[in-house]
């Protein structure tokens, strides 16, 4: 078969990712070898072609859906290709980029790789690996998401309050650049000096690229990451196949907890959660013996949703029963190295509880993995009630989709944002809820818009939050990425002077401007 | 109303899986309460909330399940009891029914006992009818619903192969609860630091009175001669050909007649 395919409609299910934008494109491929992107590349190159990258396809914003030229699809390229520990006895996995996180996931849980085309010195550190010793902490939920495309949206999720999102585990990579050429890039070995990096190529060779003036936030972000004396593989990170393509990947591995447990507190106002998470992340009074992996926030609207639509979901009959005049709800995750901080943490809790008004008889703790699944799935039901009930709406109006963002600030400007958000959720007069990763200052307002009215209103809203959160220095896309639908919000925090700064960055690695149309970056008068 | 719930600790996997550098067997020593008991526990606390009364967890297996009862204390449950001896070791159904029985009469009996459907490493759904028996109570199984109660009566719901079956019966019964009939709740961080404070009572074959001979290995009345893997029922046919082919031999083979062998 041809490595480059005309797009066919037996294939259209290739043009648009979990977002449901709806892509095009006139051609599309499978590489499956990193020379094999490169061949892609250079043909795009020399005929003018665009050319987007797909990974899992999981992606909420449209970042792998082509607008037009070829797709370039990664799922072929998923074979896991290595392990190695370094002397501090950190494992490290390398896998190409198509390779999805839930296989990664189950081949160190059950040790069960497959080591036929592995190098000696990976089977023999192989041997010394136990089963489940070691994992990839980035879990943004979505399992069939592949390593390349969380890379590229420097994905994160609930744990990453603990272990950091992607990009801090990812050790190592290489990327094909748009005119074909290799860069392989190393933490903490290939490093910008000041705004100057140098890209060493595979062919002895080195590309220099001078970074933008401004530097990114320093909190959790799902767009580029910009340093001074940054490495440079983070250069890669958040860039949403903007500036090459990541065709293999060295993985961080973190040693997995003696024990996963988790308490959902259920609180009787917005002011007590926020009191709770403070004491939590050890802002108020001591902190807790044992760090949390996570803190979750849902409020009342988010756990109504879920209760209304257990008597409709059959798969939701499993949920706990929320206790009665339930108001918000707090759900703190542990992932201790010493099972014996369980105790002492249990009780700093329980205290901790009943000093911000709420009552230790009103938690689920869940103690160990199989428990927390449970805690888990209560948690998921929230975005997949929404998935319900907006598609629900879209028989109204096939304009509708979700309305979701993931804005964040730092410590600092975190309640400010959170009150803003009550109060606007409170006045938007159409059915609403807020919840999400309350710990990483990030949480999710979801409007479910019943009509293009509600829906053209929403998007008003957060152009506001969006230039509220800029104007406190925070970020507008926290896990997502841009992508294509969030452009414009992004376009809001950047500001034309530092969009022509991307844009330049840009133009250096890409001076066709061919990878990646439409994600992220929107044009400015020159 | 006092409640005795039966509650066994079991493996919380049955899968095996080999390494792939030394092929050799990987094992996950995790043990869990078995999943059916966890609505037995359940049901005892609602219906706990309805009656009064105290419930108490009975289990025989190792001094380890002592952790799985302190874990269904946990939940609210009054006391726990584990009956724990190298006496017991090597019970089939009959010797663990036998024990528990024992168990029961020594603790003085109760308003209703409850256990699982059945165990999730056996299988055999077998303990909660031999102990009604044992004790010349009636027993219903696989209760879906208790839909009423009384000191005397329950009314109770049962799922069969063919839909529901209602049974009342008197009480004290013995019943066997199914996945239907609630969702287990999970404890608090108060019941959690309560149950730290309570013991687990355990008993030794001598200490209920039972006769050696009638328990574990000796008073078992099974013996494993063979283990084998039941024949492959299903079929398992692939269809090829064009998607209106495969649609017609799939409609075919859904009405029950002969479908193209393709393939
Ligand atoms: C139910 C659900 C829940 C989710 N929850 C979360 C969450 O909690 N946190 C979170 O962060 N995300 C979440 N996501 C979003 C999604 O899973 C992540 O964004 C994921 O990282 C995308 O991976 P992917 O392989 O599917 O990428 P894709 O969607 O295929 O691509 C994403 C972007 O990366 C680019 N890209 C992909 N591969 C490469 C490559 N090899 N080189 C260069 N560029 C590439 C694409 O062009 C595109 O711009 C969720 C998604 C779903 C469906």
């Amino acid at each position: 078969m041809p490595l480059i395919e005309p797009m066919t409609p037996a294939l259209s299910g290739y043009l648009s990712d979990e977002s449901r934008t709806q892509g095009q494109a006139e051609y599309i491929a499978f590489p499956r070898s990193e020379e094999e992107i490169a061949q892609v590349l250079r043909w795009c190159a020399g005929h003018g072609v665009p050319v987007t990258a797909q990974g899992g396809m999981t992606g909420l914003a449209g970042g792998a859906s082509p607008q037009g030229g070829l797709a370039l699809n990664l799922s072929r390229m998923d074979r896991i290709l290595g392990l190695r520990r370094d002397g501090a006895g950190t494992w490290f996995l390398r896998v190409q980029p198509g390779v999805r996180l839930l296989q990664v996931r189950k081949a160190l849980k059950e040790k069960s790789f497959q080591i036929s085309q592995w190098d000696e010195a990976s089977v023999a550190a192989l041997r010394d690996f136990r089963p489940g010793e070691a994992f990839f902490s980035p879990d943004p939920t979505e399992t069939t998401a592949s390593i390349g495309g969380m890379a590229s949206c420097n994905a994160s999720g609930a744990r990453s309050y603990l272990y950091g999102a992607t990009r801090t585990k990812i050790h190592a990579l290489r990327a094909v650049l748009p005119d074909g050429s290799v860069t392989a890039l190393e933490r903490g070995v290939h490093r910008a000096r000041g705004r100057e990096a140098l890209l060493p190529l595979t062919d002895g060779s080195t590309r220099r690229v001078l970074l933008p003036e401004f530097e990114t936030p320093p909190i959790k972000d799902a767009g580029f990451y910009l340093r001074r004396d940054m490495d440079l593989a983070d250069l890669f990170m958040g860039s949403q196949g903007l500036f090459g393509i990541l065709s293999e990947l060295e993985l961080e591995l973190t040693p997995s907890p003696a024990l996963l447990w988790g308490v959902t507190a259920f609180l009787p106002d917005h002011a007590a959660a926020l009191r709770y998470v403070r004491a939590l992340k050890g802002q108020e009074g001591a902190p807790l013996p044992d760090r949390p992996a996570a803190i979750e926030f849902f409020d009342r609207r988010a756990l109504r949703l879920v209760e209304e639509q257990k008597a409709e979901t059959p798969a939701f009959r499993q949920l706990q029963e929320l206790p009665e005049d339930y108001n918000c709800a707090v759900y703190a995750e542990f992932n201790p190295r010493e099972p014996s901080l369980f105790l002492p943490t249990l009780s700093a809790l329980s205290d901790i509880l009943r000093r911000v008004g709420g009552d230790p008889e009103r938690t689920w703790v869940a103690r160990n993995e199989r428990e927390l699944e449970k805690l888990l799935f209560f948690r998921h039901t929230v975005p997949e009630t929404i998935d319900l009930i907006v598609e629900k709406n879209r028989k109204n109006d096939p304009c509708i989709t979700i309305l979701s963002t993931d804005m964040a600030v730092d410590d600092a400007h975190f309640e400010t944002l959170f009150h803003r958000y009550e109060r606007d959720l409170d006045a938007c007069g159409m059915p609403c809820l807020l919840f999400g990763h309350i710990g990483e200052n990030h949480v999710h307002p979801n409007l479910l818009a019943r009509n293009r009215e509600e829906w053209e209103r929403g998007h008003r809203l957060f152009e506001a939050w969006a230039a509220f959160v800029a104007s406190m220095g925070g970020t507008i896309t926290a896990e997502h990425g841009a992508g294509k639908i969030k452009r414009k919000l992004e376009a809001i925090m950047m500001g034309p002077e530092k969009m022509a700064q991307l844009w330049e960055l840009k133009r250096q690695l890409d001076p066709l401007n061919l990878m990646g149309p439409g994600n992220v970056l929107t044009e400015v008068e020159a | 109303m006092n409640i005795i719930v039966c509650v066994k600790q079991v493996p919380a996997s049955n899968e095996t899986r080999l390494d792939p550098v030394t092929h050799t067997i990987l094992r996950d020593g995790a043990a869990i309460l078995n999943p059916f008991d966890a609505y037995a526990v359940e049901e005892a606390l609602r219906l706990r909330e309805r009656l009064g009364g105290e419930i108490t967890a009975l289990s025989m297996g190792v001094p380890a399940a002592q952790s799985m009862l302190r874990d269904v204390q946990a939940l609210g449950v009054d006391r726990a009891v584990l009956l724990t001896d190298r006496a017991f070791a090597g019970s089939d159904t009959l010797a663990t029914a036998t024990a528990l029985a024992a168990a029961v009469r020594h603790l003085g009996g109760a308003g209703l006992i409850l256990c699982g459907r059945m165990a999730s490493d056996g299988d055999t759904a077998q303990v909660g009818p031999m102990l009604a028996t044992m004790l010349d109570l009636p027993c219903v199984t696989d209760v879906a619903a208790v839909e009423a109660i009384t000191g005397h009566s329950a009314r109770l719901l049962r799922l069969t192969d063919e839909g529901y079956q209602r049974v009342e019966t008197v009480l004290p019964a013995v019943l066997t609860v199914v996945k239907e009939i609630n969702v287990p709740r999970l404890p608090s961080v108060a019941g959690i630091l309560r149950a730290e404070q309570l013991e687990v009572r355990r008993l030794t074959a001598a200490e209920l009175g039972v006769d050696a001979a009638q328990v574990g290995l000796k008073g078992s009345a099974t013996r494993v001669t063979a283990t084998g893997r039941p024949p492959l029922r299903g079929q398992c046919r692939r269809l090829t050909g064009t998607l209106e082919d495969m649609a017609r031999s799939v409609a075919r083979a859904l009405r029950g007649e002969e479908a193209d062998s393709h393939d």
